[in-house]
């Protein structure tokens, strides 16, 4: 097909959803995210953890939204997390003066880690970016930063999606684990 | 392994993108592909199907088990009247005990009429009508071992489908007897077997 035949398109968008489908993705999403905020607001504001970061936000609409999605599977959500999170902590550790740098290093780095660990998930590419944008708060948090908020938030969203997912009949969760 | 009947259409031409949008309507929750992306799958993943099936089916699973056959002794005439009852251009000829002693085949009967010149039977006829005279009129009395192609190509039983395909490609032959160890007929695989099996294969 020629370069700009290309950019016209070849097929249709997927199909709406039924409302039980919108209804469940609700759910799911209001729990999950309901879950670590209120961990994140009302038990940790005293120390110096967080459990909510933005890219969780992502993620929901992953795992409570498109939950058959290859993305959206357990191996992706906490693996594309952890290592995402690694790797944004590790560039801003090393390219901090140069904040350009370390943002496009971090995300373009996390894609390549996430495809080459088959972990792709595109939340992931928001966590590295966090890492790297901060607050003062997640710098101070250095490599705990991907076992908490990233790990831990992935986990508890995932249990969340365990046991929202599998309730009505039309859905299971997951697909695969590893 | 199921047999189609008739070779079909491309799987990919088979179904639109219509037919795609509407299976997915019937699976609930949304799913993370394009009706185009699907297509294209389905078409690798029947292609790759075929492939393995035409790999690992062996022998005994398409070849034809009822075997119109003839004896050595068999006259000709009878071998020509069995093949032209049940439309057919060659068959093997088995002894009594079963074994396979050769194949006669239209080939033979060119091969021994008239002056053994004609290879076809559009040049038979045109010698016939020429000639006033039935070039067939020669075989009288003649038998089926006498004039079959002999010693004969057979495969065995659990010959894996492309090896015979690949054999029966470059033997330039229409159909192999199938026998166990003993050279005893079990069927015979011909080259509408294979078509039949796989008819999107262009494999013969």
């Amino acid at each position: 097909m020629n370069y700009f035949a290309k950019m016209r398109g070849t097929t249709t968008s997927p199909p709406r959803v039924s409302l039980s489908e919108v209804f469940w993705s609700w759910t799911g999403a209001f729990l999950g995210i309901g879950a670590v905020a209120f961990i994140n607001y009302n038990l940790l504001p005293q120390s110096d953890l967080l459990m909510l970061i933005g890219s969780f936000g992502a993620s929901a609409v992953l795992i409570y939204g498109a939950i058959k999605s290859p993305l959206a599977q357990p191996r992706n959500l906490i693996g594309g997390h952890v290592l995402s999170a690694l790797i944004g902590v590790a560039s801003y550790k090393m390219l901090a003066p140069h904040m350009w740098l370390a943002a496009a290093v971090a995300v373009a780095t996390a894609i390549a880690v996430m495809h080459l660990t088959k972990t792709l998930h595109p939340p992931g590419g928001a966590t590295a970016l966090i890492a790297v944008i901060g607050s003062e708060k997640i710098y101070a948090l250095g490599y705990l930063y991907a076992l908490v908020p990233a790990g831990a938030g992935a986990c508890i969203m995932l249990v969340i999606a365990l046991l929202v997912n599998n309730i009505p009949k039309t859905r299971k969760y997951p697909e695969f684990w590893w | 392994m199921s047999q189609r009947t008739n070779p079909g259409p491309n799987p990919a031409e088979l179904f639109s993108d219509e037919d795609v949008y509407e299976a997915m309507k019937k699976i609930p929750g949304y799913l993370d592909i394009s009706a185009g992306d699907f297509k294209e799958l389905y078409l690798l993943a029947y292609q790759h199907a075929e492939t393995r099936l035409y790999n690992s089916v062996r022998v005994s699973e398409i070849m034809t088990r009822e075997v119109v056959t003839v004896l050595p002794a068999t006259p000709l005439a009878e071998a020509a009247a069995r093949m032209a009852k049940h439309h057919i251009t060659g068959l093997p000829v088995v002894r009594e005990d079963g074994t396979v002693a050769g194949v006669l085949s239209e080939q033979d009967f060119f091969r021994n009429m008239g002056d053994g010149s004609q290879i076809s039977c559009m040049a038979l006829i045109a010698d016939s009508l020429a000639s006033g005279g039935c070039p067939a009129l020669c075989m009288r009395g003649t038998t089926a071992g006498e004039i079959m192609t002999t010693p004969v190509i057979t495969v065995l039983e659990n010959t894996l489908l492309h090896e015979a395909g690949k054999l029966m490609r470059e033997k330039g032959i229409n159909r192999v007897p199938v026998t166990d160890n003993s050279n005893r007929l079990l069927g015979i695989l011909t080259r509408s077997d294979l078509m039949h099996a796989f008819p999107d294969r262009g494999i013969l």
